[in-house]
């Protein structure tokens, strides 16, 4: 019963962690707002930092806002930053119930690996853009999302085992 | 609750295998598909059709814009046009069904043929429920972009908040990811939620002693 209870309350809090997330990301912000510029230049730097891994492979390419512009060009609109996958592996960390400087670290490690991984994902969509672009929807659509979701998952069950493992005295939710 | 390494690498094997077998480029398949959803559709849309007011059809994307090779996802597209002739609105919507049925229920297939699930029925349950699921899922994804196009499009008028609803939406739907995750997490929930209680029985061939094994 004990067993059941806990996976009970680490699906409730990951339910309630994750609608609050989603919330606030998919909300419908006023478009000249100042979510809106936040979200801008969330997205802007996001090019940047993806433009400037471009840049090690092909040193002519330039960011303008949201956009990678070289040989060929990408927009980062706001799905490219994979947060989905972000609020999903957030919440299930979250709802382990672990100790918060523990949870704390699983979570910056797995969200850095994450992001690191997006924006691998998006340097090389600019490739494939630049390459083989009728390759493009379908490496885009249906080949990253799976990966970013399997490596998510991964990374869960990895946060999952070490935070069993540093907090033996104080069973967590889920394992 | 976590799986011990060799039950999880079996598992990830065999959804890998599964997986990898759904995405096989299979001719013909997407049209069959399209054609099979174009037709029930269109019998279903003739309900809301009338000579005076809104004019809906579906067709397969061939039959309605003619064949188009660099299209990628062409042969799994429906094309729904609408045309309401009181207001002159006109809009038309392309449905990927690959996108919106196929690989959810691919990867939902595939979690729950890898899962250790399959005695005493618990995996036929957790599969048809899944699918049911999945099936309201892809409903979900087809109609808000379609009432989405449909506002854009001067077919329909909706009020502030209905906007505001249906942006929200489709910001949940929108990212490439949760064609991913929706399954994952529908099949978790449906493993979890049909797991074998402490107090049932043990099956009648497990009761002998092999149930360690």
């Amino acid at each position: 019963m004990g067993d059941q209870r806990a996976a009970f309350r680490f699906a409730l809090r990951f339910a309630a962690i994750a609608a609050i997330g989603f919330a606030l990301y998919c909300f419908p912000y006023a478009e000249s707002g100042p979510a809106a510029s936040w979200f801008g230049a969330y997205l802007s730097a996001y090019a940047r930092v993806a433009g400037s891994m471009v840049a090690w492979f092909e040193p002519a390419v330039t960011v303008a806002g949201r956009s990678i512009v070289g040989r060929s060009s990408i927009e980062i609109v706001k799905n490219c930053d994979a947060m989905e996958v972000l609020i999903l592996f957030g919440a299930a960390v979250l709802a382990l119930g672990a100790p918060i400087r523990h949870s704390w670290v699983a979570l910056v490690s797995g969200v850095t690996t994450l992001i690191a991984l997006n924006l691998a994902r998006i340097c090389s969509l600019y490739f494939v853009a630049l390459h083989w672009p009728r390759a493009f929807e379908t490496i885009h659509l249906e080949v990253w999302p799976p990966i970013l979701v399997i490596v998510a998952t991964g990374l869960f069950f990895v946060c999952a085992r070490w935070l069993s493992k540093v907090t033996p005295e104080r069973p967590l939710a889920a394992a | 609750m976590l799986p011990r390494d060799n039950q999880a690498l079996r598992f990830f094997g065999l959804f890998a295998l599964f997986f990898v077998v759904y995405n096989i480029p299979a001719p013909g398949l997407g049209r069959t598909v399209s054609t099979v959803a174009s037709l029930l559709g269109e019998t279903a849309l003739s309900a809301f059709t009338s000579s005076d007011g809104l004019a809906l059809h579906l067709g397969t994307a061939a039959e309605v814009r003619g064949h188009d090779p660099s299209s990628p996802d062409e042969a799994w597209t429906v094309v729904l046009d609408a045309r309401n002739p009181e207001g002159g609105g006109q809009t038309r919507v392309n449905i990927n069904l690959r996108r919106t049925f196929y690989l959810p229920i691919a990867v939902f297939l595939a979690l729950a043929l890898a899962s250790p699930i399959w005695s005493r029925g618990r995996g036929l349950v957790v599969l048809l429920s899944g699918l049911g699921l999945l099936l309201l899922q892809g409903a979900l994804w087809v109609l808000v972009p379609t009432i989405a196009l449909f506002y854009e499009g001067g077919i329909l008028d909706l009020a502030g908040w209905a906007q505001g609803a249906l942006r929200f939406a489709y910001a949940l739907i929108a990212p490439p990811g949760v064609v991913y995750a929706l399954p994952l997490l529908t099949w978790a929930v449906l493993v979890w939620a049909t797991r074998p209680l402490e107090s049932d029985p043990l099956p009648t061939n497990l009761a002998g002693g092999a149930a360690t094994a």
